[in-house]
């Protein structure tokens, strides 16, 4: 299961990096496989996680925190067992709902 | 001598070939041998052990801005002081090759010598950079620039020479001309050619005549055509490429390469609402319609054997610096590439656009060695490339820019490197 973090957040910040580096703790044990990835393009919205398989869109999810963990390792789950990979194919955990940011197809 | 033995790696070579394990040697800045290594030669070498992991060569970008300074806008892009300016420009340097990337042709500065600059510093050890191709200010006609305050303006063909050599006293390497408009202005419309064909035609034949070659931001199915009719060596972009310049393109793809810039496209439409630029005013300028056309026009160069390479437009907002190998990903996943080709074309194809195919792009002996030890291997997972982390090596000239954690001391070579495979042997023996 492929999830991206960010490895910048919160790129406007002191701390520019804290985040994938707290999140990495908070998934320490998970399947799934992790790209730590300089940058996800939501730097406003600091806390960038994608998933992104191959054949299907990449989602990001903006906002997060170390508190998401078990959210996004749902959402990694689900995102892997649709077939396309599409918001409204699979269901996006209902705390992380509210935080796609950016939908980006493949084709 | 300094002698670099990487032991045990699963060779990427950029031929084509299937990646097979073996042995690879390097003194001072070449690779000197590939697959099987003779003991005596690697004696007191310093060892890598490879683990199985993959060496290639770096990778290169085709489309450049080291001054492109991550702005949310495009006026940012001129807006910064010269001094803060070069300092940006240099971290980019760095950035590239932190990335894995030793290859990078310059596609514009921001200012006059931010490209020219960093270019000096890096051939002269002074910064870390990859091999460089340096640019100047992109040159537009009136009325026709993206930003005006990064363009350089000429009119007529007279006003193209002046122009050319204006930049080349600067000490470019190749020169750029903004022949189209680009949708996210609002107002310069990428299917709109600001260049006639009297002016791209002298702006070419004096760079020609001093030796540089041609770059272009030419989005337009005209601004395709002008380009090939007058020798244009480099085109971006190509997004509306109609069937008579398809047709060109396919004429002279023994010596054209097209860098289409794909990301822009995806990520200024999907991905910039954080920075005001929501998807639906993506669409209503145009930027859903001319990724469909671009997707479409470069699967259809692809199948016809014009030469692609991944690069540009990193260096905004929602396209950082350092997201530089999304590219190959939108190569396999929307452009119909297989992963070698993807690897193929931002190795070997970066090789040929630095006009060093025969040192550069490839895991070859006599080669440059310019080499990437990843933890992974990319023909199963094109995006492992994306993950810094698993770039565990990087080299340049035969020295490391990133060393592997792992690296053995300065030692003899205390066991062989194993029995040669037989896959190895072959690849080994069938060089001429």
């Amino acid at each position: 299961m492929p999830l991206l973090i960010c490895r910048t957040c919160p790129r406007y910040d002191v701390d520019s990096g804290s985040f994938g580096a707290a999140l990495d703790g908070a998934l320490a044990g998970a399947e799934v496989r992790v790209r730590h990835v300089p940058c996800l393009g939501g730097c406003p919205n600091a806390g960038n996680v994608a998933v992104d398989g191959p054949g299907k869109p990449r989602v990001r999810f903006s906002r997060i925190g170390v508190d998401d963990a078990e959210d996004l390792l749902d959402a990694a789950r689900r995102y892997d067992a649709s077939p396309s990979g599409a918001p409204g194919d699979w269901e996006v955990p209902a705390g992380l709902a509210a935080r796609v940011t950016a939908v980006s197809p493949k084709r | 001598m300094s002698k670099v033995l990487f032991r045990n790696v699963s060779i990427l070579d950029s031929t084509g070939a299937d990646p097979y394990p073996g042995d690879v040697l390097v003194e001072d800045d070449r690779i000197a041998a590939v697959g099987t290594v003779d003991e005596a030669r690697a004696l007191h070498a310093q060892v890598v052990e490879g683990r199985g992991r993959t060496l290639m060569s770096g990778l290169c970008d085709a489309h450049t801005h080291f001054s492109w300074n991550n702005s949310a806008d495009l006026d940012g892009l001129g807006g910064m002081p010269v001094e803060e300016h070069l300092l940006f420009s240099m971290e980019s340097a760095k950035k590239y090759i932190d990335s894995g990337y030793t290859m990078c042709l310059g596609a514009a500065s921001a200012k006059e010598r931010l490209d020219v600059v960093c270019r000096d510093a890096i051939n002269a050890g002074r910064i870390p950079g990859p091999r460089y191709l340096a640019n100047g200010p992109e040159i537009a006609v009136t009325g026709g620039a993206l930003i005006k305050s990064i363009t350089k303006f000429a009119d007529g063909p007279e006003g193209m020479r002046l122009a050319v050599r204006q930049l080349i006293d600067l000490g470019v390497d190749q020169i750029k001309l903004s022949m189209t408009g680009e949708e996210i202005t609002g107002t310069q419309r990428a299917e709109d050619t600001y260049f006639s064909d009297e002016e791209v035609a002298a702006a070419v034949a004096e760079a020609h005549r001093r030796g540089k070659r041609v770059c272009a931001h030419a989005r337009s199915a005209e601004s395709v055509k002008m380009c090939l009719r007058n020798k244009v060596d480099i085109i971006y972009h190509a997004s509306f490429t109609d069937a008579e310049g398809m047709d060109m393109l396919e004429a002279n793809k023994d010596w054209v390469f097209v860098a289409p810039g794909i990301n822009w496209l995806i990520a200024t439409l999907y991905e910039a609402e954080a920075f005001g630029f929501p998807q639906e005013a993506a669409e209503a300028v145009g930027y859903k319609k001319e990724l469909e056309v671009a997707t479409d026009g470069l699967r259809e160069m692809h199948r016809r054997g014009i030469k692609l390479l991944p690069g540009g437009d990193y260096g905004f907002a929602w396209t950082p610096h350092g997201t530089y190998a999304r590219d190959l990903e939108h190569f396999v996943e929307r452009l119909g590439f297989t992963p070698m080709e993807a690897i193929v074309s931002a190795t070997r194809l970066g090789g040929e656009i630095m006009l060093r195919p025969d040192e550069l792009g490839q895991v070859q002996p006599g080669y440059l060695a310019d080499l990437l030890l990843v933890d992974g291997d990319p023909l199963e997972d094109i995006t492992v490339l994306q993950d810094h982390d698993k770039l565990h090596a990087i080299m340049k000239d035969g020295r490391f820019h990133k060393e592997d954690s792992g690296i053995a001391p300065r030692s003899g070579l205390d066991a062989p490197a194993g029995p040669v495979t037989d896959a190895t042997r072959r690849v080994v023996e069938a060089r001429p």
